[in-house]
């Protein structure tokens, strides 16, 4: 390089954009550009010469001092930032930031540069990054702030969420009483006139728990919150349940429905079942609203096939009365059917399709209708599947002796005569398909005739003239001689009872119908002696037994006494027997003593919720297997998942569903030959006891009740209209509340004490169920607003209204003991009554109750045992509330209280 | 030069490598002190790995344990011994690193201005430690360059013709990539924050080395070790 002008030089550093200072070996300063001069507000001569660090005596010791003395030692340059820099040079920003002499925010450069002698000097050079400093402080800002709204956004979507949650589970209580309620009283002996107000109440309860479904379902689409599950699922599983859905309500307008599945779709597939299913039910079931005649079917065939995907198109086509295009343009909108005038017609919250749509783009599809007026519907869409065993033949024959069997069909309805015979040519077997009984046994003559006799026979019973009926015992009058083919007869639903009475030799397999491929094929390979491998729960539940629930023994965890006798009078009826637990503890306490075929536990409970006891039951291997079936009013997908992640093995709604409780429920329970091979627990003296024990509440409960006219403070007609007026139900509930509740306020109040708002808001909300069903119209009231109160922890108004509840609940207790003082003497007659009966050794009930009282008396938990022989022994329910509180007492050992109760109890005990 | 030769010059004996991990490992010490003065809560360096490797080596090493875009701190040293020193991070791994230090909760993804300043910061702090213990037991004189803020590929990197452009004279005797050396160091970092959890994060220090500069190395460490 050319020698340069030592002034143009020095000039160009002068006027650089940087500061820039130049110290000797003695850190004195030797040189200062005119950047510096304005920052620091000293001209170069007042600093030259200078040590630096006299004249910033604020840097000794800084990091700004250890980069100089590196430099020129060691040669080594530094950086300092502006955040790891505390102390840097006292210098003001020229930027109008921060008003005038603002501190400048520097960036500080340390470097060591030789002289030509080579000896070393130090540069500084410092960059004013003051902009960049606010810049940035402002970005940080709005990131933060940005952040902070993003969380409130949050929180306030699931603020929303759990309201949903919530709102499902307040409505689903009552929905469960009336549904569950009226089902229990259309069993019972009724005129005509009671059967018609309550079918209609129970047809409207099942139409209103659809709107809300609905309605619930629209908001968590809104809400962001509708999910899809993925898991593996059996297609005709889900178009079963559908079939099942619409089939009575098809029947009932006259229409056949049914269902074709092309033979190259995949069955075994990965996604939503209940999702699809629900589209599917939406769809059928409109289809069956707006037809009065005809048909409806639901096809399925494949879009696209692909190893490990495919893609379905569902189509439902009915006959009805179709839509113009301008009520099709309308469908898929919220809240509006094909027009105003047909939602009066048909009703309706006209959800299901704008739902439907939804779930359908969930599933990767799209939906469409064609249509037009008087010409019926076609509603078709798409959905994309993973699929779970890529093997396409569905349907493998046995044997390949069995290809092109010959069979024959007999439907009079063209429409399902086609899909049965496409689904048996699918197996490929050789189908002929008449439209009468005349034409089957002229075939079958025929056949026999040409030496290529019918091998399966399918006979529809309500062909005309001559019905499926009929017709098969025709054949087997005929043809005796010769070898007869096997009978296969299609039913619907309302004759299956009378079918099923009147079965005859002459019929070899009953089918109801809408059938499925699956159910023909496994129906064909029963008549034909081969067991099917495929077996799936639509077949299981047509083909195999019919009632796995007879003889069963089930616990039920549930802490709500309507819910206890809904389920338990359900399942009685179906030949089961059921124990009852209150709480978890009690259900985790009772599958210890007694063996059982299934749990049905409810999740929230006081004292322990079914989560917990089911985690407890499943750390126990002996209950590794033990069907427990979670029943929630949430109906969210997460509580779902978490029942399942607790340890359960599948979620009833509720509303509890009969039949599909029936269902799910003969799913886990094993038939009951298998189950006696096992070793019972119980010898058979105690289980006499046990069945003995509950049959006794069953005995009292047919007797009549007697109550007062009036009592205080409970408005005896609305407690009743909440109980179905079932008088007995009533009379335990206020007993309950009697036994249980004489101090609510002060349990409340002692929660409260001890900080435990949660138990104190569960005091709450329990009691305010209890007393809302008394009819207790005012304990209700307050009870609702000391919950709200402790909920929101509003001190001032929670002391009130316990002043309120302690002052109301005086009047009713008093009211109610007279009510029970004079039960018990009348039932005290009964019980000795009983108690002769049963032959009950008093002398026994004597012992036990000395060796209670050492027990007790020693603190010894042992007792627990021996209460729980006592109960046995004594065998009414009457005494249940103080037994219960007993156990728990010693369970807690709590023995001096005990030692009270138990007094109370022996004092009783001993007037029998 | 024979390219056996070269083989032999390349490799240090198993004391050649201890002097200098010993070297390293003071530096170390010093580059934990400064930073943990800095930002107030205690930081550890430690340094589990020290390997000498080739250009494709190192290359190889770093691509297999990151694959995104890195982010790097240089020192090139110049004079008899030229080469360039570097600290590399993933990306993310450096973000982290700046705020952990920093106790810094700012919610963007991307490293801001005043952070890569920072960073430079801390870079230089690490380097100039390893570069004095280093420097000051060699006989000869060095010349450093000012700690400079990189992002880039592995590949660009560790070529040391990406670094010493400005030198090319130096290195006009070398011709090739292949015949360059690297001092890879593997490094751990670990701060102690009583509230938060423990943050660990690893990066590398590299030292990149012309054919001449290895010998050059090499006959230091041998006076050296001659001298214990």
């Amino acid at each position: 390089m050319a020698e340069m002008d030592k002034h143009l030089l020095t000039r160009a550093l002068d006027v650089s954009a940087v500061g820039i200072v130049i110290l000797d070996p003695d850190q004195k300063i030797v040189f200062w550009n005119e950047w510096m001069e304005k920052g620091s507000h000293l001209p170069f001569d007042t600093v030259f010469n200078q040590p630096i660090f006299e004249l910033f005596p604020n840097l000794v010791n800084s990091r700004v001092e250890r980069a100089v003395e590196g430099a020129l030692t060691n040669g080594l340059p530094t950086a300092l930032s502006h955040r790891l820099t505390p102390r840097l040079f006292p210098l003001y920003t020229a930027s109008e930031k921060g008003g005038k002499n603002a501190k400048m925010s520097q960036m500080v450069l340390v470097k060591a540069i030789r002289d030509s002698d080579g000896i070393r000097y130090c540069m500084i050079q410092i960059e004013d990054i003051t902009n960049t400093v606010s810049r940035e402080h402002l970005l940080r800002n709005q990131a933060r702030e940005l952040e902070k709204s993003k969380q409130i956004a949050q929180s306030a979507n699931q603020a929303k969420s759990d309201f949903l949650a919530n709102m499902s589970h307040e409505i689903r209580t009552p929905m469960n009483a009336i549904i569950g309620m009226s089902h229990l009283a259309l069993k019972t002996d009724l005129d005509a006139r009671q059967r018609d107000y309550l079918q209609k109440v129970n047809n409207s309860a099942q139409s209103l728990l659809g709107i809300i479904n609905d309605i619930l379902d629209f908001s968590k689409i809104e809400a962001g919150k509708l999910t899809m599950e993925l898991v593996p699922f059996y297609l005709d599983d889900v178009l079963k349940n559908v079939a099942n859905l619409i089939s009575i309500k098809a029947e009932e307008n006259g229409l056949e429905v049914s269902f074709h599945v092309d033979k190259d779709v995949p069955l075994n597939l990965i996604g939503d079942p209940l999702r699809l299913g629900q589209v599917l039910t939406n769809l059928a079931s409109n289809a069956v609203k707006f037809t009065k005649q005809g048909n409806v079917v639901l096809s399925t065939h494949v879009k696209a096939l692909q190893e490990y995907r495919v893609v379905l198109v569902f189509k439902v086509k009915d006959t009805g009365i179709g839509m113009s295009e301008a009520q099709q343009k309308q469908l898929f909108q919220a809240f509006s059917q094909a027009d105003s005038s047909t939602t009066r017609r048909f009703g309706g919250t006209g959800l299901g399709l704008t739902i439907s749509k939804r779930l359908v783009k969930m599933m990767g599809g799209e939906i469409w209708v064609e249509s037009a007026p008087e010409q019926g519907s076609t509603f078709q869409f798409t959905a994309t599947f993973s699929r779970k065993d890529t093997d396409r033949r569905r349907f493998r024959l046995p044997s390949r002796d069995l290809i092109g069997l010959r069979v024959l069909v007999a439907d009079n309805n063209p429409i399902v005569r086609e899909v049965t015979q496409k689904s048996l040519a699918s197996f490929s077997f050789q189908v002929t398909a008449v439209a009468s009984g005349e034409e089957a046994l002229f075939e079958i003559e025929n056949a026999l005739g040409n030496n290529q006799p019918f091998e399966i026979v399918y006979l529809d019973r309500n062909m005309e003239i001559m019905g499926g009926m009929e017709t098969a015992h025709e054949i087997k009058r005929r043809f005796s001689q010769k070898k007869l083919p096997k009978i296969i007869l299609l039913t619907t639903y309302s004759q299956q009872d009378v079918v099923k009475a009147a079965r005859t030799d002459d019929v070899d397999v009953f089918l109801t119908k809408p059938v499925n491929t699956s159910m023909i094929f496994a129906a064909s390979m029963t008549v034909l002696g081969h067991r099917v491998a495929h077996a799936n729960t639509a077949l299981r539940e047509q083909i195999a037994n019919e009632n796995a629930l007879r003889g069963s023994h089930i616990l039920l965890v549930e802490d709500n006494e309507i819910n206890q006798q809904i389920a338990k009078e359900l399942l009685e009826e179906e030949g089961a027997t059921v124990q009852i637990a209150s709480n978890g503890q009690e259900g985790v306490a009772a599958i210890e003593l007694v063996q059982f075929d299934a749990v049905l536990m409810d999740i929230q409970m006081p004292i322990m919720d079914g989560y917990v006891a089911t985690r407890i039951i499943r750390e126990d291997e002996r209950f590794a297997d033990l069907p427990i079936i979670a029943m929630t009013a949430n109906a969210m997908a997460s509580d779902r998942e978490k029942c399942l992640q607790a340890g359960m093995d599948e979620h009833i709604d509720k509303p509890i569903n009969p039949t599909s409780m029936f269902q799910i429920l003969s799913r886990f329970i094993k038939p009951k030959q298998l189950i006696a091979d096992k070793t019972n627990p119980l010898d058979e003296r105690e289980q006499q006891e046990v069945v003995a024990q509950q049959q006794i509440p069953a005995e009292i409960e047919r007797q009549t009740v007697l109550l007062p006219d009036t009592l205080d403070g409970i408005d005896m007609n609305r407690g009743l209209h909440s109980v179905n007026d079932n008088k007995t139900l009533y009379l335990k509930v206020l007993r309950g509340i009697y036994t249980r509740n004489q101090g609510i306020a002060e349990q409340i109040k002692s929660a409260l004490d001890i900080g435990d708002g949660q138990t104190a808001q569960r005091l709450a909300h329990t009691f305010k169920g209890v007393s809302g069903t008394i009819g207790a119209t005012k304990l209700y009231e307050i009870s609702a607003q000391l919950e709200e109160a402790i909920k929101f922890g509003d001190d001032t108004n929670i002391s009130g209204q316990l002043n309120l509840l302690s002052e109301a609940v005086k009047p009713v207790m008093v009211g109610l003991a007279q009510l029970f003082e004079q039960e018990k003497q009348h039932t005290n007659t009964e019980i000795e009554q009983k108690t002769l009966d049963r032959k009950v050794d008093k002398t026994q009930i004597d012992a036990l109750i000395s060796r209670l009282t050492v027990l007790i008396e020693d603190g010894d938990s042992d007792a627990l045992d021996v209460v729980n022989k006592l109960k046995k022994i004594v065998g009414s329910s009457h005494y249940d509330a103080q037994f219960n509180q007993l156990e728990l007492l010693i369970d807690d050992y709590e023995f001096e209280q005990a030692q009270v109760i138990f007094q109370q109890l022996v004092a009783v005990l001993s007037e029998i | 030069m024979e390219k056996v030769e070269c083989r032999r010059v390349f490799k240090l004996s198993a004391l050649e490598e201890d002097a200098l991990k010993e070297f390293f490992n003071m530096g170390l010490g010093m580059a934990a002190d400064s930073l943990s003065q800095m930002v107030d809560n205690e930081v550890l360096l430690s340094l589990p790995q020290l390997k000498i490797v080739s250009y494709e080596e190192a290359t190889a090493h770093l691509v297999a344990n990151q694959k995104e875009k890195l982010v790097a701190v240089r020192q090139n040293f110049i004079g008899e011994l030229s080469g360039t020193a570097l600290l590399i991070f993933p990306g993310a791994e450096s973000l982290e690193l700046v705020r952990t230090l920093l106790s810094d909760d700012m919610p963007l993804d991307i490293l801001s201005e005043l952070e890569q300043e920072t960073l430079l910061d801390v870079g230089n702090v690490i380097l100039n430690a390893f570069l004095a213990s280093f420097t000051q037991m060699m006989s000869v004189e060095f010349d450093f360059e000012a700690a400079e803020f990189l992002k880039g590929s592995s590949e660009f990197l560790l070529n040391i013709t990406s670094h010493l452009a400005t030198q090319q004279r130096a290195i006009m005797g070398d011709s090739v990539a292949d015949d360059e050396r690297a001092v890879l160091l593997m490094m751990d970092f670990k701060t102690s924050d009583e509230e938060k959890k423990q943050h660990t994060l690893s990066g590398f220090v590299v030292l990149l080395f012309t054919r001449q500069a290895m010998a050059v190395l090499k006959k230091e460490l041998e006076t050296i070790l001659g001298q214990w």
